[in-house]
């Protein structure tokens, strides 16, 4: 069977969560208000085009007609128009979501060398003040609201020291690179442009920063346990008993197999990491994902709400499967079957 | 030539606010080629005695109160963990309990044998070839007659037998080629047949390499089986020991004496199992010989004192019964 | 495991104490003052909410406008004059009962679905466990704004959103405990003296679960502080002019850095609040899975 027929197997499995979680975001657009035409049209409609609204998402057929045309809809990526910003929703989509898995991969990045660093040297110091120190540190950054760990980061190094810069995507004198994947730093890439690429690089730091802060404390945790188990497990024991070395049995036996349990934790992260976005975009003037919703929710386009909602829970279930992926790839009990 | 001599070896363990003594005032010595076994139930510090020797105690909670373990001529027992690392692998190998977690899951098998060839390499300051050291981890296996050698090799742990594992184990050792082996019931968790399988090669390897086997076990027949010498452990303490042919069919000491009297025979009808009364508790031990709830001779002069050993015929014996004489 | 023994033992461990003095802190002034703003509405005389408050957290005063922190205004004040350590004390009592309903809700909806998923296995556990996971594939954040943003923006509606977002982690937990406990030989027991299922559900999976959830609560108190606040700091908890702590942080940008205390503090004692339930949540781990 191997891994062919694993990866098979999950992905149908993310596909029937992703149709379910549509279903479920479907039923919650038509459960609620008596008349959710309203909803769909934005604030202050008048009534003729409330009453076209309601024709255009078929809210006059029953409901199982319904869900059958926005399963069409969502799969053929057309979320409608946003009564707000006036542009299908899809193109909005298409042009703040890349910024947020940008800020998220390097959040990301940022998230697990921090966690496993930490992690590994707290199992390395057990119940030692460095131990009691990173405690303390991912402890205290846990409990702190994103929109605290943003607007400290921007105190610091923006204002107080203006080592980086407060907000934006980049420079706003520069040009943007012609789109061409919707990656900021990509497009600027292939269009050799490297000074927008240093410019929104360094306006990534302080907001990838400030997610990483907030997420890290889970994938410390989980890596200081596994570091803790791994150095106890017989095959450590085997491999000092062969002559390896102290070094080598750590950072090869140990850490290896300590690893395992954080990939299992980066899919959830990254949920923590998306959801963290919203906030931290708001702050940085960052117009990402996070931006769209803001906006969204401000100014009651509930449309556009529900299609980005749609469109995260796409990104977290494809995230959760290439984790399960890389999982079984790294772990040949997996992997082989047993 | 003598790979192993322990001498008057003493652990401590600290254990729920108080010390237990795992060990007291332990002697053996191996030869070359020699197979050294020691037989002991659960709690006679049998196991801490192999890891005592191999140097892979945990220390907390264990503590080493006396003795000396020279290894080739020097007194390994002082060294400080950062100076040991010299004598593991290519001077003392150790086999474990339990195989299942012996071997790192994430690594092929042949990778985790190659590992140990190319410490032993690094150790004679000679060259390391990855394609020499996979054939010469395949030949290893097939020394340990491990069927489909080549097969088993590009497989994981998790996809061979205990049995495999163990023999992985032998192979590694024989990569090494250790001066001393200690195995430490390798065979308990295996059936019947793969254990009799196991010991076979071990044989095989001793007689090859002339190591000096350290044999742990708590089964008087396996060791009966393979080992030259024994010595019987209970209580943390030496009550007998000498050459196999004595311990066995000249048993002195009650304890040894029981144990072989409980193994049942082959006769079917035999009446009901003769067994040890009680069972071994540490408490209440100190100063008076450790087997004395338990033994069917005790006398009062057994509570006066620890025995000290007494030479009969060829082995020694721990027993006031074959003399008066106490450990100051 | 009593509660007098629980309490004493946490006290003589300076951790887990610095978390219970917090949190009960917190609670306890959560307590008086919700009683008193209750009160105040019923019998229509809202300046009760503030009787104990050194003034009144509604009251504009220009000539007090956004004055940096002192020993008058320990957070110094709003663009509108307002004393903030004082709306902060006001606004206490909302996220002390979000979180608790929150907490409380996702324990009840989670024990519904994960225990019989667990006892019963088979198809129930599938089945439950499915549409678990069909939650969990949101993120927290994204789906209570989608479900107040459907509903209407009121507290009511962000606690309904909250728990609905709150109950598959309790679900998974009671599960497992379920798993754990059901192979418990007392349950054996159970059985052949006639207990139905339900009764055995009720009357044994629950309380042996008891410390492990009690301690995860209790954390968890913690964390649906941090979720509402940044609702709040979205615009999707109780109006202005009532004041909010994730709220007060979102009217404060436009102050800052300058005036940096009005988005700052609030913050913080988010954080302290959160950060004692932590400790008070480990500390009752520790205890609870029987290290003394």
């Amino acid at each position: 069977m191997g891994l062919l027929g694993f990866a098979i197997r999950r992905a149908i499995y993310s596909v029937l969560l992703v149709i379910g979680a549509v279903v479920l975001v479907f039923l919650l657009t038509r459960v609620a208000a008596p008349n959710p035409a309203s909803l769909w049209a934005g604030p202050r409609a008048p009534p003729s085009v409330i009453h076209a609204v309601a024709l255009e998402y078929h809210l006059d057929q029953p409901l199982y007609v319904q869900l059958l045309y926005y399963l069409e809809e969502v799969f053929t990526f057309n979320f409608g128009i946003s009564p707000f910003f006036k542009q299908p929703i899809a193109s909005l989509v298409s042009l703040y979501f890349p910024r947020t898995l940008e800020l998220s991969f390097f959040a990301m990045v940022l998230t697990v060398i921090i966690g496993v660093v930490s992690g590994a040297f707290g199992a390395a110091h057990q119940d030692k003040k460095g131990d009691y120190a990173v405690r303390g540190i991912y402890l205290v950054s846990w409990s702190m609201p994103p929109f605290l760990v943003a607007l400290l980061l921007q105190f610091v190094f923006a204002y107080q020291w203006s080592l980086l810069p407060s907000s934006l995507l980049a420079d706003p004198t520069m040009l943007p690179p012609k789109v061409v994947t919707g990656f900021p730093l990509i497009d600027s890439l292939i269009a050799g442009d490297f000074a927008f690429t240093a410019s929104a690089l360094s306006h990534l730091v302080l907001p990838a920063l400030a997610l990483a802060l907030i997420s890290f404390g889970l994938i410390t945790r989980i890596t200081r346990s596994s570091m803790l188990e791994s150095l106890k497990s017989d095959y450590v024991r085997t491999a000092m008993m062969k002559g390896v070395g102290t070094r080598r049995s750590v950072y090869v036996h140990a850490l290896k197999n300590s690893l395992l349990p954080v990939i299992t934790v980066i899919a959830l992260t990254f949920s923590y990491v998306i959801a963290g976005a919203v906030v931290v975009e708001e702050i940085f003037g960052y117009e990402g994902m996070g931006y769209l919703i803001t906006q969204a929710v401000y100014n009651y386009d509930y449309p556009t709400l529900i299609g980005s909602t749609i469109v995260i829970v796409v990104a977290v279930v494809i995230i959760n499967f290439v984790a399960d992926i890389l999982y079984a790839v790294v772990d040949p009990r997996i992997r082989l079957g047993d | 030539m003598e790979v192993l001599r322990v001498d008057g070896l003493s652990v401590d363990y600290a254990a729920g606010g108080g010390m237990v003594h795992a060990l007291w005032n332990v002697s053996l010595s191996i030869q070359e080629g020699e197979i050294v076994g020691v037989v002991g139930e659960s709690g006679s510090g049998k196991s801490t005695l192999a890891l005592a020797i191999s140097r892979l105690l945990r220390s907390p909670p264990a503590i080493q109160r006396g003795g000396r373990i020279v290894f080739r001529g020097s007194d390994i027992a002082q060294l400080l963990p950062s100076k040991i690392d010299f004598v593991r692998g290519t001077g003392i190998f150790m086999v474990f309990q339990d195989p299942f977690l012996s071997l790192n899951p994430l690594m092929k098998v042949k990778d985790q044998i190659v590992e140990a060839i190319a410490v032993r390499l690094k150790r004679d300051s000679e060259p390391f070839n990855r394609k020499s050291a996979e054939g010469e981890a395949v030949s290893h296996l097939k020394t340990v007659r491990i069927g489909d050698a080549e097969d088993i090799a590009e497989r994981y742990p998790h996809q061979i037998s205990g049995g495999q594992i163990q023999r992985v184990m032998l192979a590694m050792a024989l990569a090494e080629r250790p001066q001393l082996l200690i195995a430490d019931e390798p065979t308990t968790a295996l059936d019947v047949t793969t254990q009799s399988q196991i010991l076979a090669v071990l044989k095989d390897i001793v007689g090859e390499t002339r190591m000096g086997v350290l044999y742990v076990t708590h089964d008087l027949a396996v060791a009966g089986m393979i080992c030259d010498q024994m010595a019987v452990l209970y209580g943390g303490m030496v009550q007998e020991a000498g050459p196999t042919s004595k311990i066995l069919f000249e048993p002195k000491h009650p304890y040894t004496v029981g144990l072989i009297n409980s193994v049942p025979s082959k006769a079917k009808a035999e009446g009901p199992l003769t067994a040890i009364r009680g069972s071994f508790n540490p408490v209440g031990l100190e100063g008076i010989c450790s087997f004395a709830p338990r033994c069917p001779l005790v006398r009062d002069e057994c509570r006066k004192g620890v025995p000290a050993q007494n030479p009969v015929n060829g082995a020694v014996v721990r027993c006031i019964n074959y003399g008066e004489n106490y450990e100051p | 495991m009593s509660l007098v023994g629980t309490v004493r033992k946490l006290a003589s461990r300076p951790i887990p104490l610095i978390g219970l003095i917090i949190v009960t802190a917190f609670y306890g002034w959560s307590l008086v003052e919700g009683l008193l703003q209750l009160a105040g509405n019923l019998v229509h005389n809202p300046s009760l909410g503030w009787s104990l408050l050194q003034s009144n957290p509604f009251t504009p005063s220009t000539a007090n406008s956004l004055l940096p922190p002192s020993f008058a205004h320990p957070m110094g004040t709003d663009d509108l004059g307002r004393d903030i350590w004082v709306r902060v004390l006001y606004a206490a009592p909302t996220d002390a009962l979000v979180s608790t309903v929150v907490v409380g809700g996702g324990i009840l909806v989670g024990a519904l679905i994960g225990i019989p998923a667990g006892y019963i296995g088979g198809g129930v556990e599938e089945v439950n466990m499915r549409f678990t996971d069909l939650f969990l594939a949101f993120p927290a954040l994204i789906l209570a704004v989608a479900i107040e943003a459907t509903f209407g923006r009121q507290l009511i509606f962000a606690i309904l959103a909250l728990i609905v977002v709150w109950w598959p982690s309790y679900a998974r937990l009671f599960r497992a405990e379920a798993l754990r406990i059901k192979n418990l030989r007392f349950i054996d027991a159970a059985l052949l003296s006639g207990l139905s299922n339900r009764a055995i559900m009720t009357r044994h999976m629950i309380p042996s679960s008891l410390n492990t959830i009690v301690s995860y609560a209790t954390i968890d108190l913690g964390n649906s502080i941090l979720v509402y606040s940044i609702l709040c700091f979205l615009g999707l908890g109780i109006p202005a002019p009532a004041p909010e702590w994730g709220a007060m942080t979102s009217l404060g940008l436009s102050y800052f850095p300058q005036w940096w205390w009005y988005s700052l503090l609030p913050g913080v004692v988010i954080t302290v609040v959160v950060m004692g339930a932590a400790l008070l949540g480990d500390g009752l781990r520790d205890i609870l899975s029987g290290g003394a």
